[in-house]
């Protein structure tokens, strides 16, 4: 690919879904996020990009907060890049660091009040993904803190959260409803900070559907500033990335594609384990599309079994009506809430679960967490 | 510690022969040019760019100001002179943040 041809080059297939931008390219911002990672066939650019193709990928992989893998790829010499452009990247690097080890603190301090509280703790993607996935945790970056409590401990933690200057975002639609029913809370701080407190992996029906215990099982340590804290155990990680890339926003996230791949099955047994979970979370076709997109988007090869899995699975009427409100031009949270009732046993609990919705807050905005990005670095100084 | 005149001259707050590492809750990233290191109390991190971010790996383990400025001046080629008026500043200020100390 050079850069006079590149904004004539086709888009990927299933390319409705790719994270906004030009279509054109496409296969380069896919290979930003794929070029380093095992399995995966991309193609890189042979010499730099002509200004237009630079600022369109550029955007978008800021955008997908890829600017460690872009700034890393032209460090390592398998992006060819014009000086500004290497200085471009380094700075968006920077800045996206610079939030990383401020989130970072901010959860080691949050594990130890986690502690005292007596609350079972789980670290979900960023600082787990940076740490225990990726070759090095500075090729992840991410803009806030993930949290995974037991449902049992929703309100505990959230209490942890304001005595430490965290505020709500959303009130609580009804008594019960988060405990019960929600995928999680949002809070935001006065510094530089954002802390999503999860209950369930996914709002609506596909979250519902999780069995929340699996969640705790097998958890995977790591350190953050010499302190260990917990993440979800390889297979549920996986099953994760998959749901966040696919569920997680109406265009796939590619951060969370990197880590379907990263967190991927080994073997045989990991993929009998991965599939057997996915099943009983009613969450097949949400697996079987993300690995399809990974394979499709970053050239991957995975073990044979997943792969022959994934190409063969064949929706149910059931997966094509849960998919759509999460899916595309068709997501809307009023939708997933709806097809939520069909993961909700018992007409009392579907009563209850109505009526909340009926005062449900909508989805978090995300543009402040850009701007934290460039407040993160406002005082770095270089001595 | 005791204090004793810097290179440049003004009096510093750290021995060169007092063997220091990295403390706990301070945050580190690699970056392509240099290093990131945020220490406990902090608003913002400090960013340490070119060869002075090889220190970091050096302070894993116990290490005084003047062994790690030998080690780096055979690593770069360079005189231990220059190696230690650049890494001057920076031990400094990983002292004052207290992202290095007493073992």
């Amino acid at each position: 690919v050079t850069g006079a041809t590149v904004l004539e080059g086709p888009a990927l297939r299933d390319g409705a879904l790719f994270p906004p931008g030009s279509p054109a390219v496409q296969p380069l911002v896919a290979a930003v996020f794929a070029h380093d990672l095992p399995g995966c066939a991309v193609h890189l650019p042979t010499e730099p990009l002509e200004p237009a193709a630079w600022t369109s990928v550029f955007e978008s992989v800021h955008a997908q907060r890829g600017d460690a893998l872009l700034a890393w790829a032209i460090h390592d010499g398998h992006w060819p890049a014009t000086p500004a452009q290497r200085q471009a990247a380094l700075t968006a690097n920077q800045r996206n660091m610079a939030l990383a080890v401020l989130l970072e603190r901010e959860l080691a301090d949050l594990a130890d009040d986690a502690d005292r509280a007596g609350i079972d703790l789980r670290v979900l993607k960023g600082p787990a993904s940076a740490h225990l996935d990726e070759l090095d945790p500075a090729r992840r970056s991410f803009g806030d803190l993930d949290l995974l409590v037991r449902a049992d401990d929703l309100d505990a933690m959230a209490r942890v959260l304001e005595a430490r200057g965290g505020r709500r975002r959303y009130a609580e639609p009804h008594r019960g409803f988060d405990r019960r029913f929600s995928k999680g809370m949002s809070f935001t701080f006065e510094r530089n900070c954002e802390v999503d407190l999860h209950r369930s992996l996914a709002s609506g029906a596909f979250g519902l559907s999780i069995v929340l215990d699996d969640l705790f099982t097998e958890p995977e340590p790591f350190v953050v500033g010499g302190r260990r804290v917990l993440a979800l155990g390889r297979t549920n990680r996986f099953l994760h990335a998959a749901y966040h890339a696919l569920l997680g926003a109406d265009r796939v996230r590619l951060n969370a594609l990197r880590d379907v791949v990263h967190t991927a099955p080994r073997d045989d047994h990991e993929v009998r384990r991965a599939l057997a979970r996915a099943r009983r979370w009613h969450g097949e076709a949400v697996v079987a599309r993300a690995t399809r997109l990974a394979c499709t988007w970053f050239g991957w090869t995975p073990t044979t079994v997943l792969d022959a899995w994934a190409g063969g699975y064949v929706t149910t009427a059931r997966d094509r009506r849960w998919m759509a409100a999460y899916v595309g031009g068709g997501r809307s949270y009023a939708g997933q809430m709806l097809v939520g009732l069909e993961a909700i046993p018992g007409v009392r609990d579907r009563v209850a679960y109505v009526t909340a919705n009926a005062r449900s807050p909508r989805p978090a905005p995300v543009a402040e967490r850009w701007k934290r990005g460039i407040r993160a670095l406002h005082h770095a100084v270089a001595p | 510690m005791s204090a004793g005149p810097g290179p440049t001259g003004p009096v510093r707050s750290w021995s060169p022969t007092a063997a220091l590492q990295r403390q706990d809750r301070v945050f580190t990233r690699r970056l392509p040019d240099g290093l990131l290191v945020l220490d406990p109390h902090s608003p913002q991190p400090i960013v340490v760019t070119g060869p002075a971010a090889d220190v970091w790996p050096l302070v894993a383990a116990p290490t005084t100001f003047d062994d790690a400025v030998r080690t780096l001046a055979e690593r770069y080629a360079v005189d231990a002179g220059i190696v230690a008026a650049d890494l001057e500043p920076v031990w400094s200020e990983l002292v004052a943040r207290s992202a290095i100390g007493p073992p």
